[in-house]
């Protein structure tokens, strides 16, 4: 069970008061246990935070006995004017001004909440201004990064044999050309071309391949593929050439032909093409994407639906919000550039960045903000209200 | 021991108390909370689940009412609310009109992570899941979009897991500045001298 936070409070009036109680009693603080007004300030002591207002003259000599204390402690002053605190507890204070909004006090004991919080744990600087101010939360920034990877739990991951190559800078040209890779040459990037010659059909086709075929349906985003998963992830990593031009066959007489000595199974076109760009890549990315301009995804991948890449999720989050090159996604994550440049070269295989030759990102990333916004619900009303919703 | 409350909301029958059964198990806990209206208050019935994560804290996963919609708008907070997970029925014909319905309801905590999910998709029914995804991009949102089964735990697990890291990231990027402009800064420190 969780120790309920305790709170006292000192002074303040009765619209406060309860306000107070009504957001002690909403779900988001339910953890929170209030104290009432006392007269001592030894009562104060067993709280784990204070209130004072100190508009009030009783809890004004209160806060000024307390300030002149020793005790560290996080603590809301609700006052009218400047404050005065003594260093030990200017990292710990949230200062309100009267007249008190009610949004504003929420927000104060949030800020009260996160800083018991750290109390707690290792009150310095750097983990107080990496705290979580977005939300009600009071957790860490490092906090959400440990749950988001407790929740990742045992996903199978996929075992990349990546190409030996060093970090690399946006500005060598040679070290750039050396890590990247030509689709075109590998089952993905046949699989894609395919898709645009025989996309617009309503018939499946069919890839035969060494060892096996693929059957595309993409009116449904389908395939069945007929061939061993070990076969079928080498030759997602082998260039064209280890075998011969994969012909395509229309209609699907030729998997009936195939027999049942294959297995047979049946994925998302998305998720087969993802699987074979990540193999293909080895940690290079696709010469045709220029890897130094700054970009933002379309929209995030399907993860629940696609191999577990690794650092997908962590990468989609930061590339869907931000206009950002795949060197600041791995220096801002503090991960190796293979990474990023896999998943690049995936994400370019399911069409997740925007055409073009990145000017526009780049005009984009001009401006930062405009890449910031994570959820714009003035956008979306706005677009409501065209659309006369 | 930290908490992080986060909303999940939606149609009814597109898999809210199966999502939060899948990760909390079936310990499920109705909660009830009165939304003021003039003089009278309407209450809200939430079904709430909660996920010890170690050395996390914990995640509340409460479950919004179907029926009480139209109400959403005041009920969600920044201040209350950490996230909204948003499920979509993908077998509803009018799949988009409740996205829009919902996007709409919550417009007024739009600094709030949003991750969606759409359940009850079969194989071939994915052309929903691009319309939706279409739509999204029209909205110009950016938030993880994931086809889950709201009964499984690594469905829902991977979905939550996206709307951490974009709490993440919306952190590191000042969103809340943005929410609370007008007084973050003065009352935090301006004030003190």
């Amino acid at each position: 069970m969780r120790k309920p936070v305790s709170i006292a409070y000192f002074g303040v009036d009765d619209p406060v008061r309860q306000l107070l109680h009504r957001l002690s009693e909403s779900v988001a603080f339910s953890s929170l246990s209030l104290l009432e007004e006392v007269s001592d300030i030894g009562f104060a002591h067993e709280a784990d935070c204070l209130i004072f207002d100190i508009t009030d003259p009783l809890a004004n000599r209160k806060w000024r006995l307390f300030r002149a204390g020793k005790r560290i402690s996080a603590v809301i002053i609700i006052a009218q004017g400047a404050v005065s605190l003594p260093p030990r507890l200017q990292a710990r204070a949230v200062v309100l001004q009267k007249p008190l909004h009610p949004t504003a006090l929420a927000w104060g004991l949030r800020k009260l909440l996160r800083i018991w919080a750290f109390d707690g744990e290792r009150p310095t600087e750097s983990t107080a201004s990496a705290s979580v101010t977005g939300g009600y939360a009071h957790l860490s920034r490092l906090h959400l990064l440990r749950a988001a990877e407790w929740l990742h739990g045992d996903r199978e991951k996929i075992e990349f044999r990546y190409a030996s190559m060093d970090e690399l800078s946006a500005s060598d040209s040679d070290g750039l050309a050396r890590a990247s890779f030509e689709p075109d040459e590998y089952l993905y990037g046949y699989l894609r071309s395919a898709l645009k010659a025989h996309g617009d059909a309503s018939h499946a086709f069919v890839v035969r391949l060494p060892g096996g075929f693929i059957s595309l349906v993409p009116f449904t985003g389908m395939v069945t593929i007929l061939m061993e998963d070990t076969q079928l992830q080498d030759l997602c990593a082998k260039r064209l050439s280890h075998f011969e031009s994969p012909p395509v066959v229309r209609g699907t007489e030729s998997l009936e032909e195939a027999g049942e000595h294959l297995p047979r199974r049946q994925a998302s076109i998305e998720s087969l093409l993802w699987l074979a760009a990540l193999r293909a890549s080895h940690g290079r990315f696709p010469a045709s994407l220029d890897i130094t301009v700054p970009r933002r995804l379309l929209r995030w991948p399907n993860l629940s639906r696609l191999a577990d890449a690794p650092y997908a999720a962590r990468i989609s989050a930061l590339w869907a919000a931000r206009t950002m090159t795949a060197f600041e996604i791995a220096d801002e994550l503090d991960i190796h550039q293979r990474h990023v440049f896999s998943f690049a070269s995936a994400a370019q295989a399911l069409d997740l960045f925007p055409e073009g030759d990145g000017e526009v990102e780049r005009a984009v990333a001009d401006g930062r903000w405009l890449g910031r916004r994570l959820f714009s619900g003035a956008r979306v009303l706005t677009h409501l209200l065209r659309n006369g919703q | 021991m930290n908490e992080l409350p986060v909303l999940i909301v939606g149609p009814a029958g597109s898999g809210k108390s199966a999502a939060i059964r899948a990760l909390c198990g079936d310990r499920l806990v109705r909660r009830q909370v009165v939304l003021a209206d003039g003089d009278n208050g309407v209450a809200i019935g939430l079904e709430t689940g909660e996920l010890e994560i170690p050395a996390a804290g914990s995640l509340s996963l409460l479950a919004y009412p179907a029926d009480k919609s139209r109400l959403l708008g005041r009920f969600i907070a920044p201040e209350m609310h950490a996230g909204v997970v948003l499920l979509i029925d993908g077998r509803d014909e009018a799949a988009i009109e409740e996205l829009r319905h919902y996007l709409q309801q919550i417009s007024s905590a739009e600094s709030l992570p949003l991750a969606i999910g759409v359940t009850h998709l079969d194989l071939g029914l994915r052309k929903n899941l691009d319309a939706l995804a279409l739509q999204m991009t029209d909205f110009g949102l950016h938030c993880p979009l994931f086809r889950i089964d709201a009964r499984q735990r690594g469905d829902v697990g991977v979905l939550l897991e996206a709307l951490l890291l974009s709490m993440y990231v919306a952190e590191a990027d000042g969103a809340s500045v943005d929410r609370l402009t007008g007084f973050t800064e003065p009352l935090s420190s301006g004030f003190c001298s």
